[in-house]
């Protein structure tokens, strides 16, 4: 009774009911499509938000480098070990959302393991290239490897005064290394073997010195080095290859200008990772070829074989010996706290990952790597682990902190001694197998150079094998942490700086160009904020004027039906429901217009927030979002027509029906 | 036997100097046509109010067949048992007066077509015709609307009619025609009907006449 009573109303009313639904229709188009675009600013925003991250580490200042004359501090303070007084006031702070003391090391398994990992890149790096007998190339290149380190060490320690990591220019023909191979088939191919010496470039002492005539043109003749080559010793290549293309820096152009064919420079190489580096050589077999040489119980040098086909890579497999380390290991104490995983990047396939309460010997292994050499989640596995193999191998320790390049410092080539004087020795450990991880980008070729090799073992912080008791340094790389939100890298500055500055430390945050966005960001919430309040205004001003319009302005019809006994429940239905009828058809037709005047509300967002991050965020306006402000339009009428009629109908009629008199 | 009566009935508006009914007690019976007359302000409309439970006095009690009316649901009360007439007739604007007329008996759970039926039966017991019963009460006359507010009160079926002025805004026809419509409900059907006016010529029609007069009420014939 009471619906068909209000749509009797409603409906002989034509010009009231008309006007009210053309009022409440374009209020409701345009809060609808202000809201919506306003939550829809908000989610991009923050969406767009969701690529900055802000985080860093602790690096030493100038100050307190006298105390660690072992690093070379005067060139490399960002080395000097951190204290734990250091990390525990950033860890502190309450700007910082995690933080991970992380170490990476070089262990190994058995050698059945890792053939059967690294045979697909073996067998696509053999593929189509030609087959060069190792014993002859081998003997052939180390000596030359070693007679090239011996002269850039002495020459730059004569020119500094003290060990600085560089090398002087050797270039030699291999053709005139290779005469003396008799299996060496060198028709149709042009190797050259290159050292490119990259010395200290700001120091003006090394300019100034009379034996240097030009940096960059410093060349020895090797020759002589190929007589040393002795037949029978062992011997071990490393393959490695970068296009020289991909170097940004100047010394490629040099380079370039002398030589008239592709060439790697393995100064730069030094700094990359082996596999990563073996996947640009795959892409492109028969361009590129290079080896690196290490002799047996050496530490690793810089040198390199160019070749016009790839070549040796069977050799590396072969040769790989018990120094050089097969598997990466990185401690940590909160894997899911690495930036990778944090992406989406990496993930668990399979298991767990570990966590900070893991302890002991336990581990996360890659995926395929466990498929190929028939291991599961809960197999155990033999590891020899070490704490600083990966520092003689040339890698640089923190070259995955688990933040943005950014934060390193520019360092082309360096060698770090620290680790090796300890003298520590590899031992044998099992570890259970607890969890998979696995590489969302599956092909290699696609993978970044950020991305953990297959051969990477994760294990826990506390299974670094340091010797009880021995102090063990914190490198600045092994401690990173990041901030709750990328804005806070300003505060946590300003909190912290003069507590690390004491300590004869600073604080290194990148927030990825944050602050230079935020203000630019926050205009557009702003602006979005403005434009919904604007319509909320409005749609409260209509919602009031329809309440007034059938429900205030029909009093008197709620007056008498109170006085002939209508309950007050009844009345309030018999106003109400033409009300919501009438709204509710508003309310539809102005989300329908809404989602044509906004269709490309989204697109405008996203391409101005791409335009302003960079990156590319996506924007669009959801149909159930601009169902819910429907939604909510309609419980707005309710709550004003709730509480136009609990005014009446608290009253008693009497008083109602004189109020209308 | 009483069939509505008011015991010691005080009531005072907020923020009034004075009660506008001051202590008042009576029997109203059935059969009876009632008249309560008074001048404007002397509390008569306010005494109908009480009597229909439109509000419950600050003191004393109404009874309806002998029990208190606070005791009860007040809207029962008034659907059921008690029928109203204004002087502005207080029909719904935007009904006709045919649904005007089924309004009080759907509100008491009659059938749609039920309703209207009887509805139509009362509506031409007061001399409106079916042409007259599509109009909406703006399309009628005072008289006609009146009468269309009769055969609304008499639609719930209760035997207390309660009217207010009926006759204010009507000619002396219509006057004539309204007050003869409310002694028949009181003499042929038993009808309680009181009727509040200020018009001598309308009381005298009646059976007894009350005088209200500052909030007293005195029987005056």
């Amino acid at each position: 009774m009471e619906a068909k009573f209000s749509l009797r109303v409603l409906l002989r009313s034509p010009i009231k009911t008309f006007v009210t639904f053309l009022l409440l229709t374009a209020v409701s188009a345009a809060f609808v499509g202000r809201g919506a675009e306003f939550v829809t600013t908000l989610r991009a925003v923050g969406s767009a938000e969701g690529y900055y991250e802000a985080g860093g580490t602790v690096r030493a200042t100038q100050e307190n480098y006298e105390s660690y004359e072992l690093y070379s501090p005067e060139f490399f303070p960002e080395f000097m070990p951190l204290t734990q007084e250091a990390v525990d006031a950033v860890r502190s702070s309450k700007y910082v959302e995690r933080s991970e003391i992380r170490r990476t090391a070089g262990g190994r398994t058995s050698d059945e393991y890792f053939d059967v990992v690294e045979q697909p890149l073996y067998e696509a790096a053999t593929n189509g290239s030609g087959e060069l007998l190792g014993d002859d190339l081998r003997g052939c290149a180390a000596a030359l490897i070693a007679s090239c380190t011996d002269v850039s060490r002495e020459t730059v320690k004569h020119l500094n005064g003290v060990e600085t990591p560089g090398h002087l220019d050797a270039e030699i023909r291999v053709e005139e290394l290779v005469a003396g191979m008799p299996q060496w088939n060198g028709e149709g191919r042009e190797l050259v073997l290159k050292s490119f010496a990259r010395g200290w470039k700001e120091s003006e002492t090394w300019f100034s010195d009379p034996e240097v005539s030009e940096w960059g043109k410093y060349s020895v003749d090797n020759s002589a080095i190929v007589d040393q080559i002795v037949p029978g010793h062992r011997y071990f290549l490393v393959v490695e290859a970068e296009s020289i293309g991909q170097r940004p820096a100047s010394d490629e152009r040099k380079l370039s200008t002398k030589v008239d064919y592709p060439l790697i420079d393995l100064t730069r190489l030094e700094e990359e990772h082996g596999t990563d580096d073996w996947r640009a050589a795959l892409a492109d077999p028969e361009k590129y070829g290079l080896v690196r040489f290490k002799g047996d119980n050496s530490y690793p040098s810089t040198r390199d074989i160019k070749d016009k086909q790839l070549v040796s890579v069977e050799t590396y497999m072969e040769r790989l010996n018990f120094n050089a380390h097969t598997q990466e290991l990185v401690y940590t104490g909160d894997m899911a706290g690495l930036v990778r995983f944090r992406d989406g990047k990496e993930y668990i396939a399979e298991g767990r990952a570990l966590e900070p309460s893991d302890s002991g010997n336990v581990c996360v292994v890659n995926a395929l790597w466990a498929q190929q050499n028939g291991f599961a989640v809960g197999d155990s596995v033999e590891f020899t682990v070490s704490a600083d193999t990966m520092m003689h191998s040339g890698k640089l320790f923190a070259r995955r902190l688990p933040v943005v390049d950014g934060y390193m410092p520019d360092i082309a080539f360096l060698e770090i001694q620290a680790y090796s004087d300890l003298g520590l020795e590899p031992v044998k450990e099992t570890f259970e197998i607890v969890g998979l991880w696995a590489d969302s980008i599956t092909s290699l070729r696609e993978r970044d150079p950020y991305a953990y090799p297959i051969n990477t073992v994760f294990l826990p912080e506390d299974a670094y094998p340091w010797p009880d008791g021995a102090e063990q340094p914190l490198m600045p790389s092994t401690f990173s942490f990041t901030l709750k939100h990328p804005g806070d890298a300003e505060k946590i500055e300003s909190e912290l700086s003069q507590t690390l500055a004491e300590l004869g430390y600073g604080l290194a945050i990148d927030d990825m160009g944050y602050a230079e966005t935020r203000h630019s960001l926050e205009m557009m919430k702003t602006s979005a904020l403005v434009g919904f309040a604007a319509m909320s205004g409005a749609l409260m001003l209509a919602l009031a004027v329809a309440v007034y319009l059938f429900i205030t302005r029909r009093k008197q019809d709620y007056a008498v039906m109170r006085a002939m006994g209508t309950s007050v429940r009844r009345a309030n239905m018999s106003l109400l429901t033409g009300l919501l009828i009438l709204a509710a058809a508003a309310v539809c037709v102005g989300c329908a217009a809404a989602t044509v005047i906004t269709r490309d509300a989204g697109a405008e967002l996203a391409a101005r927030l791409t335009e302003i991050t960079g990156e590319d965020v996506r924007a669009t306006l959801s149909y159930p979002t601009v169902c819910a402000f429907g939604a909510g339009e309609i419980v707005l009428l309710m709550l004003f027509a709730a509480l136009g009629l609990r005014r009446v109908g608290r009253k008693p009629p009497l008083e109602l029906l004189q109020g209308e008199k | 036997m009483a069939v509505i009566s008011l015991k010691n009935v005080t009531y005072s508006y907020k923020g009034a100097a004075k009660p506008a009914v001051n202590s008042v007690s009576c029997d109203f019976e059935a059969g009876t046509l009632y008249a309560v007359v008074g001048p404007s302000g002397s509390g008569k409309s306010t005494l109908l109010a009480l009597l229909a439970g439109l509000d419950l006095p600050d003191e004393g009690e109404v009874l309806f067949g002998g029990e208190s009316i606070a005791a009860h649901d007040l809207d029962l009360y008034r659907r059921e048992y008690i029928s109203m007439i204004f002087q502005a007739f207080r029909l719904f604007p935007l009904l006709t007066a045919l649904e005007n007329v089924c309004y009080p008996l759907e509100l008491v759970g009659v059938k749609s077509a039920e309703a209207k039926r009887r509805a139509r039966e009362l509506l031409a017991s007061v001399g409106i015709t079916e042409e007259e019963m599509r109009r909406f009460p703006a399309n009628l006359s005072g008289g006609q609307q009146q009468r269309v507010a009769i055969a609304r009160a008499l639609a719930s079926g209760a035997k207390v009619i309660l009217a207010d002025e009926p006759t204010g805004n009507l000619d002396v026809e219509n006057t004539q025609t309204v007050i003869d419509i409310l002694a028949s409900l009181a003499d042929e059907q038993d009808y309680c009907v009181i009727v509040v006016t200020h018009d001598a010529e309308v009381a005298d029609m009646t059976d007894v006449v009350y005088r209200m007069k500052d909030g007293v009420l005195t029987r005056e014939r």
